[in-house]
């Protein structure tokens, strides 16, 4: 054989020898066996399934492997890792780092996880300990899982008799028995407490009728007028309307001292009717008030008022039919007395109205 | 029929002592031979390189192709480079190259010596001073011994080639990505002696195919009957000595305590 043939078989040997020994440097690499790395121990109470040569990682970086795993020499004591980590990744590793034992993907390859610790605790020394987590282990999840399920059936047991009772007692109903099963399942019963009902609701109408009439019955009158004497002027004051009103002294359109209108006071509201029928807004309203002074006794002076506006109220309605506006609406038209009454809170303008008067006001709602 | 029995028997014995012979011979045969080591090598590992090549690509791309397929269905495609790496460096990588050398040197082997012994060279070198086992048989177990390791790394670098020309073309993984998942599961206390057991494998099949060569008949026949004869015999202890060495290497491992690694 030649010496350049021996030379290339030489060469062909060394160079996969060199390709052989890239591989295995690669791997031992991977498994830090050529990388200067340092210990650390930890004590777990159940390594579940791990072995030496698994992998540990810090922070789920890829930092060493597990180096031994130490069998606890009494019952009791913790199995015990050996821990081979990059020695670049020291500076990470405090000594309150904790490890936890992971499952990884799908084939369940075992993993420790370390988690660093707080930057002031110091560093982890060479071969020192450091905190475990125990595993969560697929027993303890499926026992805390049962627990959990018993509690659940209780809750549905539970749940189920309450049920059971109420469909108990609806069935009871549905029998009629008990005094609620009965009146339920009798008709006739539930006909009458409806008549009763309706009844009922009659006889509080009525009530309230006569109630409203006993009010105006002198001498109760005077207790429920001084009780109504506000609402009564809350007919006046309307703030949310427009105001417009005519003024008649009273006896400019009644006979002196009674209700009866004169033909002078017929042509004077023959203008009014006029002017509110001009005015015929469909939610505008009408209402005559009569006033007069404190000459009279004071409740025939309500007697008077009240007849004055009410004549006045019957004049303008059938006359002038101001009490409909447009074809199909009606409009409201109040007639007050208000006897010697001085209202309250009075416009300053109308301070010098005269006592003995007839106002007949428009108001008609800005929307 | 007990008869044949006894004679195999017979035959098993003739080649223990044969094999007992080379083993001693051996080690002078590498110094005072070199030369002829370093032919034989020549022979066996640098001839051989295409259908290394050849074989451990093509292995790498199918078991690539194959394992994708399932693995993608189960959503566990990055896992591929890991498991094929174990699969190609621990197991299918020296098989291969034990059996690829066993059909192509047992049939060499047992067709080379076969024919001298037709030749009756043989004999002419007994007459010279020569004898067979030191001068012919050394040489080529040395040689088939040394040759099939280097081919075995062969094998291994170039199905993992396969297997990323697999990945590149279809897979998702970069192949630095490949590269680096495919070592997370390797051992050096797997990849060392899985490696270094195919030197048995070489050992084997060069004893294997000079025994069968020189047992040969003599006729033109007997040497292609011996050339076949080599092969099976050859491939057939290349898969035995695997199913033997596999469970006493983990003992060996695991009594040194070198599991660890």
């Amino acid at each position: 054989m030649g010496r350049w043939r021996a030379l290339a078989n030489a060469a062909f040997a060394l160079a996969v020898l060199a390709l052989g020994g890239f591989g295995l440097y690669q791997v031992a690499t991977r498994r830090w066996h050529v990388q200067p790395t340092f210990h650390v121990q930890v004590k777990f109470s159940t390594v579940s399934g791990l072995e030496a040569g698994h992998r540990v990682r810090l922070q789920g970086m890829d930092a060493g492997v597990v180096e031994q795993v130490v069998a606890p020499g009494k019952p009791g004591e913790p199995v015990e890792l050996v821990m081979r980590l990059d020695q670049r990744l020291r500076h990470l590793v405090r000594s309150d780092a904790i490890a936890r034992i992971l499952a990884e993907g799908m084939v369940g390859a075992r993993v420790v996880e370390i988690t660093p610790g707080r930057p002031d605790a110091p560093l982890v020394a060479e071969g020192g300990a450091i905190e475990s987590e125990p595993p969560v282990e697929l027993s303890d999840l499926m026992k805390r899982t049962g627990a959990s399920l018993q509690k659940l059936d209780d809750l549905t047991r539970t749940a189920k008799t309450g049920l059971e009772e109420i469909n108990a007692i609806a069935g009871s109903i549905r029998e009629g028995k008990g005094s609620l099963g009965k009146f339920v399942g009798d008709e006739a019963a539930y006909q009458s407490l409806m008549s009763l009902t309706h009844r009922g609701e009659r006889t509080l109408s009525a009530m309230e009728d006569n109630l409203a009439a006993l009010k105006r019955t002198w001498p109760l009158s005077r207790y429920s007028d001084s009780r109504s004497f506000f609402e009564r002027e809350k007919v006046l004051y309307q703030p949310g309307s427009r105001r417009d009103s005519r003024l008649f002294r009273d006896e400019e359109l009644f006979e002196p001292g009674r209700a009866i209108l004169t033909p002078v006071g017929r042509t004077r509201l023959d203008e009014v009717g006029r002017w509110c029928k001009q005015a015929s807004q469909p939610q505008s309203e009408v209402v005559i008030a009569a006033f007069t002074n404190d000459d009279h006794d004071v409740d025939l002076a309500e007697v008077l008022t009240q007849e004055q506006a009410d004549s006045v109220r019957k004049y303008l309605i059938e006359k002038h039919g101001i009490d409909s506006a447009g074809w199909f609406r009606s409009r409201k038209v109040a007639a007050v007395g208000f006897g010697t009454q001085v209202l309250r809170q009075q416009d300053p303008s109308l301070a010098q109205l005269p006592p003995r008067r007839v106002e007949i006001i428009l108001f008609t709602p800005q929307t | 029929m007990i008869a044949r029995g006894v004679w195999q028997l017979e035959q098993f014995g003739r080649f223990v002592g044969f094999v007992a012979l080379t083993l001693a011979v051996l080690p002078r045969a590498v110094v005072e031979r070199f030369g002829e080591v370093l032919w034989q090598f020549e022979q066996v590992a640098v001839k051989s390189l295409p259908i290394v090549l050849g074989a451990g690509t093509s292995v790498g791309l199918v078991t690539w192709l194959q394992t994708h397929r399932l693995l993608v269905a189960n959503g566990a495609e990055s896992a591929l480079p890991s498991f094929l790496a174990v699969a190609v460096v621990v197991e299918i990588g020296p098989v291969l190259a034990g059996v690829l050398v066993a059909s192509r040197m047992g049939a060499g082997l047992a067709a080379e010596l076969g024919s001298m012994r037709l030749n009756e060279e043989i004999e002419a070198r007994i007459v010279l001073g020569a004898d067979p086992v030191p001068s012919l048989v050394a040489p080529r177990a040395i040689a088939c011994a040394l040759a099939v390791p280097l081919l075995t790394v062969l094998i291994d670098a170039s199905a993992l080639l396969g297997a990323l020309v697999g990945e590149v073309t279809a897979g998702k993984l970069s192949p630095l990505l490949f590269w680096r998942d495919s070592l997370v599961f390797l051992r050096l206390s797997d990849v060392i002696p899985a490696t270094l057991k195919t030197a048995v494998f070489g050992l084997l099949v060069g004893l294997i195919g000079c025994w069968t060569g020189l047992n040969a008949d003599r006729s033109t026949e007997a040497v292609g009957r011996a050339a076949t004869l080599g092969v099976v015999r050859a491939t057939l202890a290349v898969f035995a000595a695997n199913v033997i060495l596999v469970p006493c290497i983990q003992l060996a491992t695991e009594a040194l305590g070198l599991g660890l690694l």
